[in-house]
């Protein structure tokens, strides 16, 4: 085929150019890391990367709603095991108290203790979680839930308990309400019984003289509701610590799932360096041939020779 | 004697002649669109004289051009494939950044938002949780606005360039309609160099229009557009310009002087070059992914306000709409003869498409059609009030009085992503909770719990102290006493204004008590539904979900300017081809013409030689005579 002057110029000149965007992209992608940095150079690439960037955001956040959660069920965990302590001194004050020998004067010394134990019981109910929330609330948690007054302590929580999704899919409950810790406490006889006021009937009947009790056993029975509501808070310990067992393996889950999905999304999007340094040490040994070709081709002339 | 030098002189002449064509391809070599030329040269007959016919001498028969029409045709159809592909790729890849940046994308704050719903599902009385979430609603909103500025801008380029190109095509256009005046007059005598001016001048209109050419008896070409429209007819040029588009003046449309003189608009399909490449961009590029765009914005406002609205804020109100949209966009073509009008809004968001329609009133009844492909789209209602006119998901309530044949363009989704904006500006109106607190009553036998709430009606929510759900059978309940109503499974408790649902199966006798949920709740449960709206299947009927049409929006973007480009890279090389062909054919070679130089040369020196040798021939003759 024939070729024309400017043609053979017009070619050397267009490998050149082709074989420097090929260098451009290549050092582009070593320089960024990706492989590609707008989604016409790998549309179903940069639809699913995107897709991913979203699931690791995400999972960023219900790390972030574990730990918050974590927080306010290890303060019920604590709290928990405090009112259990109490109630152990209780039980301890009323087997103390069973026995015959002892007077009525320390039978009331006792009951004054085990009120000082309600009023602590009260404020365990009304901790808070350090952000203002009180813990066993429900979902009223701006204010104390429990009030104490001569008539008794008063619940103003409620009953709603938040779920928090803490892994993709898997939500856990909040804090439990007050109402399920301290007010409908199971008792001996298969009731419910409020905590409170089974520590007011215990301290009641030590205040009464004992030879005015009007029933000798009441003491026996009181007892027994006092190991049923540590039996329950027992029992609310031992859920809390499964919910806190169950957020450790969504951590767990949560690191092997970011892991996967970084490594797809690496696989996905960055660059492959050993590829990478081959293919531009490809394009540049292309590049200076190209021009070493258009330079020797353009000092070739008939003209010269003449 | 005499023959011997009418020779020697008309072989010097043809060589002179030849050795100044070989100087022209010289100095042309590197002039774009010349093409080589070359002397024929050509014995010339001498006079019977008995033993035979002694030749002449020789004559310059003819100039000749080396080109070739069929490989001009081809370069034609390249140029105008090329123009039409780099508009089309470079205008395309431009959006593609726009839309899939890292930085500046949807995908950024989009993630940022759904991320601050679920912390305030974690912590849902904090006024910090609570305020991130609307600094997120308010970057996305934002963002939305940005892209959609960032897309006017091409849309405007595109306008722009319009203009400017299509007052290009007319100056070559004019100049093709000289040339060929002028070739025309000359005839069989036309300059080589003028032909070849006509041909630059064709591949340049070729290359912004695309161009037909069809050569004429008298040397002159008509030019026609790719869809068959008169550029140039002879010596006469047709005047393309542009007119503003019937149902909006901020758009311009092609258009091309008819026979009458009068403007008439030219479809994409009619043209290719770059003023091609642009109208397509426009008609199958951007407006699409703009619409997208819009359909994105409404259906992640819509879904946002409609959360809002089931569930209470932190004063225990009623939620109030997050984000704020502008109705879909009803435009009336510059000719219609009626004054109707048309108050719109989004009604079916599963059916919203975001493609643009043209709207018809023909006698008495309405029809629609796709803008883009005039496939009609079915239209029910008959516009009033109480029964709008439905037609893609959006509904129309028509005002005024439409003539027959009255067009309007609808464009549902057009102006959303520009106009979104956040509206709360208090972290507590943020509907976190939800509205009802329910409980079971302690001596209930069946499993039924109270599970999900929403407000239907905000009015008469705000009227509900509480109230109470008995089951007067396992079929059966009333609600504070009333009337008996039948229970389906999986169907919610429906009151004055609220929903409840249950989980689990009643039984006889169960009853519920729910109460309006109290200012300063801790609730979470409508912020749930806030932060799963990206999961939610709102679009396409309820099968596409936000997330994901997100990035198949993202993808599709991504796709047209992957297709524009490979398009591109494989007409380059065709067009790299034919140009090595007509160079092949029309290029110049200097060092042929350096051979050529010395061949003439040495010819035209052998030439002055025959010459000297008649003189001398003559001299011997002259010599012999006088003695």
């Amino acid at each position: 085929m024939r070729i024309s002057t400017a043609g053979m110029h017009l070619q050397s000149l267009q490998s050149m150019l082709q074989r420097q965007t090929g260098l451009a992209r290549t050092s582009e992608q070593m320089s960024s890391g990706v492989k590609f940095s707008r989604a016409g150079q790998d549309p179903a690439g940069a639809t699913a990367a995107q897709r991913l960037d979203h699931a690791l955001a995400s999972l960023g956040q219900l790390g972030k709603n574990a730990g918050t959660l974590q927080h306010r069920l290890e303060l019920q965990e604590h709290a928990i095991t405090d009112a259990g302590d109490r109630l152990s001194r209780v039980r301890d004050l009323v087997i103390g108290a069973s026995n015959g020998a002892m007077s009525d004067h320390d039978r009331a010394m006792s009951a004054i203790e085990i009120r000082q134990i309600r009023e602590e019981l009260v404020s365990i109910g009304n901790r808070q979680d350090g952000s203002g929330r009180a813990l066993f609330a429900g979902t009223r948690d701006s204010g104390a839930p429990f009030t104490l007054d001569n008539n008794g302590v008063t619940y103003s929580g409620n009953e709603g308990r938040n779920s928090v999704e803490v892994a993709p899919g898997l939500a856990l409950a909040d804090t439990d309400p007050g109402s399920t810790v301290f007010t409908r406490v199971p008792t001996a006889d298969g009731g419910e019984r409020d905590v409170f006021a089974t520590l007011a009937a215990i301290a009641d009947a030590l205040e009464t003289p004992r030879d005015q009790l009007a029933d000798p056993d009441v003491l026996q029975g009181l007892q027994a509701d006092l190991d049923s509501a540590q039996e329950h808070l027992r029992s609310l310990r031992a859920g809390t610590g499964a919910r806190l067992a169950t957020l450790e393996n969504a951590a767990e889950s949560r690191g092997a799932s970011e892991l996967a999905l970084k490594t797809t999304l690496s696989d996905l999007r960055d660059t492959d360096y050993a590829d990478a340094a081959t293919r531009f040490a490809m394009q540049l040994t292309a590049l200076e041939s190209a021009q070493l070709v258009a330079s020797r081709m353009q000092g070739l002339s008939l003209f010269n020779k003449l | 004697m005499s023959s011997l030098l009418s020779t020697g002189s008309s072989a010097l002449l043809a060589f002179q002649r030849a050795l100044n064509t070989v100087g022209h391809n010289v100095a042309n070599a590197s002039t774009p669109g010349y093409s080589r030329q070359r002397v024929e040269l050509e014995a010339r007959i001498g006079q019977n004289s008995g033993p035979g016919q002694f030749g002449a001498g020789v004559d310059v028969a003819r100039l000749q051009r080396l080109a070739d029409g069929l490989v001009l045709g081809r370069q034609l159809d390249s140029s105008g494939e090329m123009g039409r592909l780099q508009q089309l790729s470079g205008l395309a890849t431009r959006l593609d950044m726009v839309v899939s940046d890292s930085v500046g994308g949807l995908a950024p704050p989009w993630s940022e938002f759904f991320g601050a719903a679920e912390g305030v599902t974690a912590d849902p009385t904090s006024p910090a949780a609570r305020g991130a979430l609307l600094s997120a609603g308010t970057q996305l909103a934002t963002r939305w606005n940005q892209l959609d500025r960032q897309m006017d801008q091409l849309d405007g380029e595109v306008n722009d360039r319009l203009t400017a190109q299509v007052a290009a095509a007319n100056r070559l256009a004019g100049e093709i309609a000289h040339l060929n005046r002028d070739i025309a007059a000359a005839g069989p005598n036309a300059s080589p160099d003028m032909l070849d001016q006509r041909d630059l001048r064709l591949g340049e209109l070729a290359g912004l229009v695309g161009v037909e050419t069809v050569a004429q008896d008298d040397g002159s070409v008509n030019v026609f557009t790719t869809g068959g429209q008169a550029l140039v007819l002879g010596a006469r040029a047709m005047e393309l310009g542009t007119v503003p588009d019937p149902y909006r003046n901020d758009r311009l449309q092609l258009s091309l002087q008819g026979a009458t003189g009068q403007p008439v608009p030219l479809g994409s399909g009619a043209v290719s070059g770059e003023i091609g490449g642009l109208l397509e961009f426009r008609e199958r590029v951007l407006d699409p992914a703009r619409a997208e765009l819009g359909r994105l914005a409404v259906a992640f406002a819509a879904g946002a306000n409609a959360t809002q609205r089931a569930g209470v804020d932190y004063n225990g109100k009623p939620g109030m709409d997050m984000f704020e949209l502008p109705p879909p966009r009803v435009d009336r073509h510059a000719g219609n003869s009626g004054d109707a009008s048309f108050t719109s809004r989004i009604g079916d968001l599963g059916a919203l498409t975001g493609q643009d329609l043209v709207l018809r009133f023909e006698a008495g009844t309405w029809s629609a059609t796709r803008a883009d492909t005039g496939q009609a789209v079915p239209v029910t209602g008959s516009g009033t009030e109480a029964d709008p006119l439905r037609v893609g998901g959006v509904e129309l309530v028509v005002g005024g009085t439409p003539a027959s044949g009255d067009r309007f363009s609808l464009r549902p989704t057009a102006g959303a992503a520009a106009g979104l904006q956040m509206v709360l500006d208090d972290p507590y109106s943020i509907a976190a909770a939800a509205p009802l607190e329910a409980s079971a009553d302690a001596g209930n036998v069946g499993s039924a719990t109270p599970g999900a709430s929403r407000i239907t009606d905000a009015a008469a929510f705000a009227g509900l102290a509480g109230a109470r759900i008995e089951f007067i059978d396992a079929g059966h309940y009333t609600i504070d006493g009333g009337a008996p109503i039948a229970w389906e499974p999986g169907q919610p408790i429906r009151g004055d204004g609220w929903e409840l649902d249950l989980d689990g199966t009643p039984a006889a006798d169960d009853s519920f008590t729910i109460t309006a949920t109290p200012p300063r709740s801790a609730d979470n449960a409508n912020a749930r539904q806030l932060a799963a709206l990206d999961e939610l299947d709102l679009l396409a009927g309820g099968t596409l979900d936000l997330g994901t049409a997100l990035a198949q929006f993202t993808g599709k973007v991504g796709g047209d300017a992957r297709h524009a480009g490979l398009a591109l890279e494989a007409q380059t090389a065709i067009d790299t081809q034919v140009t090595a062909e007509r160079e092949s054919i029309s290029g110049v070679n200097l060092d042929e013409e350096a051979a050529n130089l010395l061949r003439y040369q040495q010819a035209y020196m052998a030439a002055a030689q025959v010459i000297a040798t008649a003189d001398t021939l003559f001299q011997s003759l002259l010599g012999a005579v006088r003695r």
